[in-house]
């Protein structure tokens, strides 16, 4: 375009120089032909006068009047030139005698009347350029009566007057003329480009840099830039593709931002545990129920290792060991440790995680909580365990009692056959009296042992304690009264109710107090004591607990004994003990989460001390 | 005139050792084998008390003594039950009727429901109650509170 502009001013400035010369030169031309041909017609009125020295001086003055005139020569046939300016007479004019120029030349190819005024540029006599202006002297009507040429016709060539005009101003104007308009070509060329470089800043390079901030803008995320042009050219076409190139990105980038959110909040939002792993078994993902099952929070967990979760780190190995070959693992049943240390029985399905080109990236764990199924299950396996011991007890229990009444009934009818005796045999006496204690060992053993063997679960509920203190005092003092033995209650108000399996604490209440009643009875007592046993509720708000003291002060226990009272089948009593009933107490104590204690000494008496929980029991409830 | 006692008891044993105690204590004395039978006696020659046993395999004592309380002609009939877990019923109170929650021992919760319902209509009282094996003088006390001598 540039170019284009300047080739097209170059042009016009060279072609309107051309012009302009030429022009200027078609007019001095013109201009100088008249001149030569007043010059002509000056010469011709002096010759008709025939004044020759007046044709000389006219011819000397003409040239000195400027510079326009280099030279001027009047030549005439056949002497050639008989005039020129600036020097003396070189010829003569025709003379009446003389031939006329026609007389010689061929009609036909001589310049007679045809002859018309010419001109040339050529070199002047002092080098210089001239325009040389050929003008013809033809032979008038006036000349034709003159004697000199009366004997020519009209119209014939007499002579010429040869005038050279200087060009020299010309040529000057000429280059004053060239230099002005390549000054003015250059500087509308200089303009020309200005104007370019500013249009080119302003349509082209403007735009072009908000293009690249724009692209620079989206490069960096904001997907919200537009140009909003409103031009119409390329760069409006540009801008208007770039708009809707971002367009397209922004929606593309929104749908992909949906379909991800989407996405993440399944993973987030399903209750189910789901967590990620890379291939260093580091954890990655770490799901909101994951958070609520596992009890840890996602950023205490992103990023260490994955053994941290499971309740034997072992499991891992397994996991792999499982996953090899298959990239599969379905209902694979695991545990988990919590960030409070509880275990939760997990149902897994673990899914290696691929890409692509099959190349391992790290495993998908999705996992359900079945703790509280598997508790259930166990529940009820277990309830059904001991549902079935419950109904064999009650048969064992049932069948015992009958051979024991059977066995007595034999005793009694043998008792009552030798007392019909004329002479009862004291033998059998004696035989049927060993063999009624013996049953009732038996009975009592039967009794404690299925005892021991069903209580092993307890119900809770709110139990007045004091109460059931009072209860047991009264059925034991009422057992004790043969010897005399009293039994006192010391309560502690404070002590509000207490819960407990009732049916199973008032039973190790009982135990205890009948053993103290028995250390009592077995006691040999000095006049001024008697047998006493003290039942005491107590308070502790310090270790949280309800205690129950039963003192008494029988015979006492030596420490061997004391350490061994709780042992199944350890008994010190000489008769009817099966070594049961306090090892049932201290299970059925282990149960309620309670402690049962002893203080103990020879001769003096014995404490025993239970304590149980204020709000209750906690860990064993529902355990096997 | 001694009075008679009856006794139905599955086992032959049992019914041979109360027979003992009885007449040795003077009373006289009828056996049934099980309830049809002991019914059937009953209606024939007339008892001042029956001696009945609860664990019986073809029809328990309940179901025994619930159909003599429908008998208008032996409603008033007293009745000693002898069972095998009298002594562990002592503390039924103390229990709930949710067998589930104690689901072991079903038959044993079993008979302390239908004791406690009968009880709470008024037709058993815990004094009725024996407990096997029998003591003959707690027997005799009994049977002697009901019917004299």
């Amino acid at each position: 375009m540039v170019v284009i502009v300047t080739v097209v001013i170059l042009l016009n400035g060279l072609f309107g120089s051309l012009f302009s010369r030429q022009y200027a030169l078609n007019a001095s031309r013109k201009a100088m032909r008249f001149d030569s041909a007043s010059i002509v017609n000056g010469i011709e009125t002096l010759m008709m006068r025939q004044r020759d020295t007046g044709v000389l001086e006219f011819i000397e003055k003409t040239t000195s009047e400027g510079a326009t005139y280099q030279d001027i020569s009047l030549i005439s046939h056949p002497s050639g030139k008989i005039c020129m300016s600036g020097e003396a007479d070189v010829g003569s004019f025709l003379g009446m005698g003389d031939k006329t120029c026609n007389r010689c030349h061929d009609v036909v190819d001589s310049p007679s009347r045809n002859f018309a005024a010419q001109d040339e540029i050529t070199t002047g006599r002092d080098g210089s350029r001239v325009l040389r202006v050929t003008t013809p002297i033809l032979n008038k009507p006036g000349c034709r009566t003159a004697d000199c040429h009366i004997h020519i016709d009209d119209g014939d060539v007499l002579g010429i007057l040869e005038t050279d005009y200087s060009l020299a101003s010309f040529d000057a104007l000429m280059r004053g003329l060239n230099a002005t308009l390549t000054a003015g070509a250059l500087v509308a060329i200089g303009l020309v480009i200005i104007a370019l470089v500013l249009t080119f800043r302003w349509f082209l390079a403007k735009p072009l840099r908000r293009l690249l901030r724009g692209l620079h803008t989206i490069g960096s995320g904001d997907l919200s830039f537009r140009f909003s042009a409103r031009r119409n050219d390329e760069i409006g076409l540009v801008a208007h593709s770039f708009d809707q190139m971002a367009t397209r990105i922004e929606t593309q980038q929104n749908e992909l931002l949906k379909t991800l959110e989407s996405l993440q909040g399944i993973v987030e939002n399903t209750a189910d545990i789901v967590i990620t792993v890379g291939r260093q078994d580091l954890i990655r993902t770490f799901n909101r129920g994951a958070e609520q099952v596992l009890e840890y929070a996602r950023s205490e967990v992103l990023g260490r290792p994955v053994q941290m979760l499971m309740a034997d780190p072992k499991e891992r190995d397994i996991a792999v060991a499982r996953l090899r070959g298959h990239d599969n693992v379905m209902n694979w049943e695991s545990r988990f440790k919590t960030k409070n240390g509880n275990i939760k029985n997990v149902l897994l399905t673990l899914s290696r995680l691929r890409d692509r080109e099959g190349n391992l990236l790290g495993t998908l764990a999705i996992g359900k909580d079945i703790t509280t199924e598997k508790d259930l299950q166990r529940k009820l396996i277990r309830s059904e365990q001991e549902a079935a011991i419950g109904r064999a007890v009650t048969a064992i229990q049932h069948a015992i009692k009958n051979m024991l009444n059977t066995l007595k009934g034999g005793v009694y009818i043998v008792r009552l056959g030798n007392k019909k005796q004329p002479q009862p045999n004291e033998r059998i006496v004696e035989g049927c009296d060993m063999i009624e204690e013996g049953l009732t060992q038996i009975s009592d053993l039967a009794h404690h042992m299925l005892r021991y063997a069903r209580e092993w679960t307890i119900k809770p509920e709110p139990v007045d304690l004091a109460d059931m203190v009072r209860r047991v005092a009264v059925a034991v003092s009422q057992t004790g009264t043969d010897r005399n033995a009293a039994v006192r209650t010391e309560i502690d108000r404070s002590l509000s109710k207490v819960s407990c399996d009732p049916r199973l604490i008032h039973m190790g209440l009982m135990d205890i107090a009948s053993n103290a009643l028995d250390a009592c009875l077995m006691k040999d007592y000095p006049n001024d004591e008697g047998p006493e046993i003290v039942i005491r509720t107590r308070r502790d708000e310090s270790k949280g607990v309800a205690a129950i003291e039963i003192q008494d002060n029988g015979i006492g226990m030596t420490p061997e004994v004391q350490a061994s009272i709780f042992v199944p089948f350890f008994s010190t009593k000489k008769k009817g003990g099966t070594g049961l009933g306090m090892a049932l107490t201290a299970r059925i104590i282990d149960l309620h989460d309670g402690k049962i204690e002893v203080e103990s000494e020879p001769g003096v008496g014995s404490r025993f001390c239970i304590t149980l929980p204020l709000e209750g029991p906690a860990k064993r409830q529902g355990e096997g | 005139m001694a009075k008679t006692v009856m006794v139905i008891d599955d086992d032959e044993n049992s019914v041979k050792f109360l027979i003992a105690v009885l007449e040795e204590n003077g009373y006289e004395t009828q056996a049934a084998y099980d309830g049809r039978e002991g019914v059937d006696k009953l209606r024939e020659s007339k008892a001042d008390l029956l001696i009945l046993d609860v664990m019986m395999p073809k029809r328990t004592g309940f179901v025994v003594f619930k159909q003599l309380k429908r008998d208008e002609s032996l409603k008033d009939i007293p009745v000693l039950m002898l069972t095998g877990v009298a002594a562990s019923l002592a503390d039924m109170d103390s229990e709930s009727d949710d067998t589930h929650a104690r689901p072991f021992d079903s038959l044993r919760e079993a008979l302390r429901k239908t004791i406690k319902e009968m009880r709470e209509e008024g037709e058993v009282r815990p004094e009725m109650f024996v407990d096997k094996p029998v003591d003959p003088d707690e027997l005799i006390k009994k049977v002697k509170e009901l019917i004299g001598d």
